[in-house]
């Protein structure tokens, strides 16, 4: 206890060595402006009026010497001894950063400061201080360095002339550089003395840009700079005050487009006459904004008490503040200014504009208001009506001078809207219009964009491996932020991304939409998703879907077929199939080649062609050898794998007796990718025997699908041979027939599949076992094609509902 | 640094051929194992090697013959700036303390032989400098020479920079140059072994060599930092580039002072900074970024 308490002693008296008064004639301060010279490492930011590279426009070197100077001035007025590193700014005063250490060494200084701003360099705008000095945060290399960064960060953060977008740090430089090592900031490298960087403000923030570019507001960051040495020597502070602030106008906002945070936004006053009146009414100084966009003013060296500010600048009531001026401080003053508005306001332009007899206009039309004045928000928008009533969003832009009115739903079709503005809207100053405005439109037949199709369809399926989806619409669509308004997710909900360099769309002038990309993964076959259309997707026009959509589809794995089935073709050779002129019509080229895009062997089929117009477009394959000639019965069934491009039109197969030519229907190319197709010969009539000869396309009429890219590969043969009566599964019972809901089949063997197969030999409705729905089947009389044990059994049924 | 990019891309560092330019070729270049250490300074016989930490916190001394190294001072500031004398056995340095954050230095004298440092010169605020001449070591204070009396005796004549000017002082005789236009600051003040030349460094102006009386200012290099002298012929400077926060190029240099003949002895990617020489043992010390010291043995070619 004792030994502790003498300690604790032995510690006041260390405190009571240090707090030894320090004489401001003691100290010395090295001052570096960083950078010099507007060269390659100096930091240029091109604010109007100036042009980049103009020498008289913003400079980093410039501002980083007009704080330096200013502060070598206050901390000499001070009795502060002062060195810097330049007092001018050419190329010849950029020094070697080993050079300005070693000049601060040997100068004999106490402490050192090297004077910046900072920038982002982004499109991102920011604005706060930073403090660096030599080490890891925390853990400087030369002791009290990070005392001083402390003195002066609360310093730069008391700024009120400015706008801080965040609260300023202090790091050390190893820290903040990790990738330079240890290397560090280069002035601080050589340093032996407490010393520090300071990044004073963010001079590519460009409200910031105009007021660094302004002499006293560099004196602001001087003063700042000076008070910190006052704490971190322990030294009395000033017995006078100063007064600083921001004239702007009270409502106009400015106009460019740089990024501006809170009282940036409101247009800054130039040339403003600014007067500082003391309490008795004399005038003590006065001050002109310059006309560089910051509207800053300063009075400095005022002595402490009650002040007026008064303002006056051009086409603006003059403005007055009361200020209290404390020493060793600055008070902070900003005064905004009303604008005189002498006329009552009215609507100079609007939109838009229609006269009976002109076209209908869009559902979605925005209604625009200009106005003479800068408008009072709130009258304004309750003198706003329209009618019949539509609900609708308002805004405002350019310094409210122009008020915008869209509907939160589109217009109703084919309705004369009127709009009104009535004599409740006043201007920024008060004063209302002194006559109402009215105007009408008419709104044509179309409210919402409609989905014409998609692949995969609702309930539909796709191909699992290197899958694409496609949406299709009445109107081209703007697709320029789409991907974020469609989305594919599985089963757990994660959604599953495009590749977005895969992205294909309708463009300008095309008579509909289409927007095809395809995923960035597999799927699993077997799993569920959906694919996500919001609502918001919308034409060129801006006219959107009525509702979000959800399309539900299931991931299948095409190319497993029928494991059974015997070769028809390969597909590998591109002899195998012959364009037949004779029975084609209405294209302009067909082509049969050979594509490295296949699911079998190595090669595909592939059929490119182009129709000549809209409708009555046919092409007829044959093949080189027919398949089993003379051999085929009714119903004897075959199967395709086809890599559509969702161009919807039909696919045939043809099968031959002799001597007519039947086509039977394989399916519709309403797909992207690989899809397994089955179909079967037509009906037998007497003893006819037929051949397979042949593929056909029939174009579906419309301007979908012109041009077309079709790939087959293997064409398999799925029965060998028997007849319809010649087949017979052991057991096998079909039943109810007629059937409504379900068709059941029994057998003595497991049944592995059933598939249903209209009239004209399209696949209908297929079941992987033994039972099949058949509710949403049309009525009618079918085909049931039965599997089992190898075998197939065809059976005639009826569906009746 | 635009001048010194311009320096660069001039090809300045190509042979100038001239008749009796000298000419510095590396014979064998090596690491020296120990450790991370900074601003490292060789004794003129190339025997002793002073060197720091980064932030100059201790000072050490190394025997380049045995590669042991001892401990000096473990001091704040005892590695900035002290000098050795010719063959290693003397070393003055400074500590600095803080005391109500102005800053203090004392002068130490360290025994190499003896080994053990003695006060020269207690705490204090006033302008001490350490000056080594051609192997002389000395102390100067108060504008006095306080140098040990069997090194002082030997020579008497220093120059040094004080406050941005030049001082030759002989004896307690002190004279001040002004070898550039009025206005101008020197850094890095240096006699040559010979008494005959000074080196110093305008900040703005370059690297330069005048004669002992301050006339016949020539300069020998356009932009560098931390000159010294290898030999009365040839200076070793560091060359560098920034982008005005960090330093991304440095390498050593030497330069003919008769000729201008530059060699390139270090490339700049090697952040090669700090280089001492002793020509009498053909070695060049230099430390670079990262803390590490390499030793160059050096062929002159005339
Ligand atoms: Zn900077």
């Amino acid at each position: 206890m004792r030994k502790l308490y003498s300690l604790t002693l032995a510690f006041f008296a260390g405190m009571a060595i240090n707090a030894m008064a320090v004489e401001p004639t003691d100290v010395h301060v090295y001052i570096n402006p960083g950078h010099g010279g507007h060269d390659s490492d100096d930091r240029n930011v091109v604010i109007y009026p100036f042009e980049q590279g103009d020498p008289e426009g913003y400079w980093e070197s410039n501002s980083n010497l007009d704080k330096g100077l200013q502060l070598r001035d206050l901390l000499e007025e001070a009795g502060i001894k002062v060195t810097m590193s330049r007092t001018t700014n050419t190329s010849e005063d950029d020094l070697n950063l080993t050079t300005i250490g070693t000049l601060a060494n040997e100068s004999g200084a106490d402490i050192f400061f090297s004077i910046h701003s900072n920038a982002t360099g982004t499109g991102n705008r920011v604005n706060y201080p930073i403090g660096l000095y030599r080490g890891y945060t925390g853990q400087p290399e030369v002791e009290n360095s990070d005392y001083l960064a402390e003195c002066l960060l609360p310093q730069l953060m008391s700024n009120e002339a400015t706008v801080w977008t965040n609260e300023g740090r202090n790091y050390g430089d190893w820290t903040f550089y990790p990738s330079w090592g240890t290397q560090g900031l280069g002035v601080l490298r050589v340093t032996a003395i407490p010393a520090m960087l300071s990044e004073g403000s963010f001079h590519d923030y460009v409200p910031e840009t105009y007021r660094l570019m302004n002499w006293d507001f560099c004196w602001l960051e001087a003063w700042h700079f000076k008070q910190a040495v006052l704490t971190y020597f322990d030294l009395p502070g000033e017995t006078i005050g100063h007064i600083c602030g921001i004239v702007h106008d009270s409502r106009t906002e400015r106009t460019e487009d740089y990024l501006k945070y809170d009282r940036d936004v409101l247009e800054p006053m130039c040339g403003a006459e600014v007067t500082l009146k003391n309490s008795s009414g004399e005038v003590v100084d006065t001050y002109t904004t310059d006309e560089l966009f910051n509207g800053f003013y300063l009075f400095k060296n005022v002595e402490p008490g009650d002040y007026k500010i008064s303002v006056k600048a051009a086409e603006h009531y003059d403005a007055e503040i009361s200020v209290n001026v404390a020493a060793n401080a600055v008070s902070y003053g900003d005064v905004a200014m009303n604008r005189i508005r002498n006329t009552p306001p009215e609507v100079v332009e609007y939109s838009p504009v229609w006269n009976e007899g002109d076209e209908s206009l869009l559902c979605n039309t925005p209604i625009v208001l200009k106005f003479n004045w800068d408008m009072d928000t709130e009258s304004t928008e309750a003198a706003f009506s329209i009618e019949p009533a539509v609900e609708g969003t308002i805004t405002w832009e350019d310094s409210n001078y122009q008020m915008t009115f869209v509907p939160n739903e589109p217009y109703a079709t084919n309705t004369l809207y009127t709009v009104t503005l009535s004599t409740g809207a006043c201007h920024g100053g008060g004063t209302p219009m002194e006559e109402a405005v009215s105007f009408s439109f008419r709104t044509d037949a179309r409210r919402f964009l409609q989905l014409i199709s998609t692949f995969p369809a609702d309930g539909g399926k796709i191909h699992y491996d290197g899958p694409a989806i496609e949406i299709r619409t009445d109107s081209v669509m703007n697709c320029t932020n789409i991907r974020d308004l469609v989305s594919i997710k599985d089963a757990a909900g994660n959604t599953v991304a495009f590749n977005n360099r895969t992205m294909s769309y309708g463009k300008a002038g095309s008579s509909y939409g289409f927007m095809k990309i395809s995923l960035s993964k597999d799927l699993n076959p077997g799993e569920n998703y959906t694919m996500n259309l919001s609502r918001n997707i919308s034409d060129l026009d801006g006219i959107s879907l009525e509702n979000d959509i959800v399309v539900n589809f299931t991931a299948s794995d095409e190319s497993k077929g029928n494991e059974y089935a015997s070769m028809v073709d390969e597909c590998e050779d591109a002899a195998t199939l012959v364009l037949d002129e004779s029975e084609s019509a209405n294209y302009e080229s067909a082509t049969i080649s050979t594509s490295s895009t296949h699911l079998f062997g190595s090669r595909s089929l592939n059929a490119k062609y182009k129709f000549t117009g809209e409708e009555g477009g046919v092409l007829t394959y044959k093949f080189a050898n027919p398949f089993k000639a003379g051999e085929l019965l009714g119903y004897d069934m075959f199967g395709i794998y086809v890599n559509g491009d969702f161009c919807t039109h039909g696919l045939y197969a043809l099968f031959e007796d002799g001597e007519t030519v039947e086509e039977v229907k394989i399916c519709d190319i309403d797909f992207h990718g690989w899809m397994y197709k089955q179909f079967v010969a037509p009906e037998m009539s007497g003893d006819t025997r037929y051949s397979f000869v042949g593929l056909r396309i029939k174009q579906n009429p419309g301007k979908i699908g012109m041009s077309c890219d079709i790939k087959f590969d293997n064409i398999t043969y799925e029965k060998d041979g028997s007849g319809i009566s010649k087949v017979e599964i052991s057991g096998l019972k079909v039943y109810p027939n007629p059937a409504s809901e379900y068709i059941i089949t029994s057998a003595d063997s497991l049944i592995t599949g059933l598939t249903l197969i209209g009239q004209d030999g399209r696949v209908i409705s297929q079941s992987g076992y033994n039972v099949l729905n058949v509710s949403e089947v049309p009525s009618g009389t079918y085909i049931l094609v039965v599997e089992a044990d190898k075998m197939h059994a065809v059976k005639k049924i009826i569906i009746s509902h | 640094m635009k001048k010194c990019l311009i320096l660069v891309s001039l090809g300045l560092l190509l042979p100038v051929l001239s008749a009796n330019a000298v000419k510095l070729t590396v014979k064998n270049s090596q690491i020296i194992d120990i450790g991370e250490a900074y601003h490292p300074l060789l004794s003129d016989n190339g025997e002793k090697l002073l060197y720091t930490s980064d932030n100059y916190r201790g000072l050490h001394v190394l025997d380049m013959g045995s590669m042991n190294s001892n401990e000096i001072s473990s001091s704040e500031g005892a590695g900035y700036s002290p000098v050795i004398n010719f063959d290693g056995s003397k070393v003055y340095y400074r500590n600095m303390q803080l005391d109500g954050r102005l800053r203090k230095k004392n002068v130490m004298m360290y025994d190499c032989i003896k080994g053990g440092s003695v006060e020269v010169l207690p705490m204090g605020r006033s302008d001490v400098k350490l000056m080594q001449t051609a192997g002389e070591i000395a102390v100067l204070n108060d504008d006095k020479i306080m140098g040990d009396d069997e090194l002082g005796s030997k020579t008497s004549v220093y120059a040094y920079s004080m406050h941005d000017r030049i001082v030759v002082q002989t004896g307690n005789v002190l004279k001040e140059l002004n070898p550039l236009p009025s206005g101008s600051r020197y850094l890095w003040v240096k006699l040559s072994p010979d008494h005959k030349k000074i080196l110093f460094v305008e900040p703005f102006e370059g690297v330069f060599v005048c004669d002992i009386d301050g006339t016949n200012a020539k300069r020998i290099a356009e932009d560098g930092s931390s000159p010294s002298w290898y030999g009365n012929n040839v200076v070793l400077f560091t060359r560098s580039q920034d982008d005005g926060y960090h330093v991304t190029a440095s390498q050593i240099m030497a330069v003919d002072v008769n000729t201008g003949e530059e060699s390139q002895l270090t490339t700049p990617e090697s952040m090669a900074e700090d280089a001492s020489g002793s020509i009498t043992s053909g070695k060049i010390v230099y430390s670079d970024a990262n803390g590490t010291l390499r030793l160059l043995e050096i062929n002159v070619v005339e």
